[in-house]
């Protein structure tokens, strides 16, 4: 049963970052569209390949997700810091940001195979959860106010909330059933994460077609 | 645990921590919708402060304007003709002469022309307002109206009069006179009826007339905008500034009613 639910899970990541891909490609470069978007379908073409290139060869898997977790960190830190107008707040996500990649490099130096991140993508997901959470202080403080249903900052920071908040407690029972050595309820709880990124997706699907045309 | 209690133990844990995040966006939206509301009726607010200001600004600046030409007019162009006047009293006429007749008439021409400068000049001034007040100033227009014997004019007051603010009754005098300057101009009206109504908490003045009429939107506080002329959207913003309700019901062939009630004691909106 467990497996089955992983499958689907992974059937439907891959599908919806596919799908992500193609609407980047076709939203994000409008001309009324703010900048930060514009780089978005990069993000999104690295996320729809590392996801479908274990597809075709399984022992790839651990190198794109490592790849992944890099991409993820600079895009989204680079997303948040942009969306954040305090100037305290995106210094100190950006230290973070600069400090988790340095130590993932050492901690991939001292590895000869590629290494498993889980502690590194928890604390990866705590610090994007607080600089999502840093943009909504914002918003509820900040005297600018705006449509938030057309705002595409507000749903990408809800995907990227959503989606980080998801995968702490997914990654801690995922290790906790790795130690406990059953692999079937691992993938099991992993599929979560899975799950979470489709959501993350419509979240950012919606984010690129809220704004219209004036 | 078994497999079974722990897959629903995360499942459960999972579907918990989506409905809070859900939850925490729902205030989220729901939090910064209140805000933008409160903001949004601020900003309302403050526009239409300002649009008041604005109008309060422009009313003063138009009756300073109004003040100095009538002083120009009586002054210069009323000693002027007042010269004139009495120089043709001079003229050196032969009694009964064609020369006698046409300073004659000259004279009674200049004598005309003064009249009507000098009600030209209580129209332009709002003195007679001041130390008359309202009632006796729509009387001193019923007055003039009547002498065109274009008009057959009734004015009515009814309930207690009080003496309101000079700057409230100036606005009211200057709906009354818009209003009987459009039936002069364009309703072609031969009876013409004004009701001044001092109720307990408000004041109440209708105008009336038999004229032509026109399709005219109903207008008052917080309804549509006027789509009328210049005079008609002047009317409504001189009644927004003392919070008066101003309703215009007209139609084609049927003559128009221009009714205003204005709260009293009258607040001039000042920011």
């Amino acid at each position: 049963m467990t497996d089955k639910l992983y499958q689907i899970s992974l059937f439907s990541m891959t599908l919806s970052s596919l799908v992500l891909a193609v609407f980047s490609v076709a939203y994000c470069w409008r001309p009324f569209n703010p900048s930060y978007l514009r780089s978005f379908p990069i993000y999104a073409w690295i996320n729809a390949t590392v996801n479908v290139l274990p597809l075709f060869n399984h022992s790839w898997t651990d190198v794109s997700e490592f790849f992944y977790t890099i991409v993820e960190l600079i895009y989204f830190t680079y997303f948040l810091v942009n969306l954040i107008a305090g100037r305290r707040a995106r210094i100190l996500l950006s230290g973070l940001a600069v400090v988790l990649l340095l130590y993932i490099s050492l901690h991939a130096m001292r590895h000869e195979t590629t290494p498993y991140m889980g502690r590194l993508v928890i604390f990866e997901a705590f610090m994007m959860c607080f600089g999502s959470l840093l943009y909504f202080r914002e918003l509820m403080v900040r005297p600018v106010i705006t449509d938030l249903s057309s705002n595409p900052g507000f749903w990408m920071v809800t995907g990227i909330l959503f989606y980080f908040a998801l995968e702490i407690p997914c990654l801690f029972f995922f290790a906790y059933f790795k130690f406990k050595k059953n692999y079937e309820l691992a993938s099991a709880s992993y599929s979560v994460n899975n799950y979470a990124q489709v959501i993350n997706t419509v979240l950012f699907i919606k984010a690129m077609t809220c704004l219209k045309k004036r | 645990m078994s497999e079974k209690t722990v897959v629903l133990v995360t499942m459960a844990g999972v579907f918990s921590l989506m409905i809070l995040l859900m939850g925490f966006i729902t205030a989220v939206l729901f939090y910064y919708q209140k805000k933008r509301k409160t903001f949004i009726s601020q900003l309302e607010d403050v526009k239409s402060k300002y649009e008041q200001e604005i109008l309060r600004v422009q009313l003063e600046v138009q009756e300073q304007t109004l003040l100095h030409v009538s002083r120009e007019i009586h002054d210069n162009i009323g000693q002027s003709i007042s010269l004139a006047k009495l120089y043709m009293t001079t003229v050196p006429v032969d009694a009964g002469s064609r020369t006698a007749e046409m300073v004659n008439n000259t004279e009674q021409l200049l004598g005309k022309t003064m009249e009507d400068l000098r009600d030209l000049c209580k129209n332009l001034t709002l003195d007679e307002i001041k130390s008359e007040g309202l009632g006796k100033a729509i009387e001193s227009q019923v007055n003039q109206l009547t002498k065109t014997e274009s008009y057959s004019v009734i004015f009515e007051i009814r309930g207690n009069y009080r003496h309101l603010d000079d700057q409230q009754e100036i606005v009211l005098f200057r709906i009354f006179q818009e209003s009987i300057n459009n039936i002069i101009r364009h309703a072609k009206a031969r009876e013409i009826q004004i009701i001044l109504d001092y109720r307990p908490h408000e004041l109440f003045l209708e105008i009336r007339d038999d004229g032509t009429g026109f399709a005219a939107p109903l207008a008052g506080k917080g309804s549509k905008p006027l789509t009328g002329g210049r005079g008609l959207n002047n009317m409504k913003a001189r009644a927004e500034l003392i919070q008066a309700q101003l309703t215009i019901k007209s139609h084609p062939g049927l003559g128009s009613i221009v009714s205003l009630i204005a709260p009293t004691p009258i607040k001039i909106s000042h920011t």
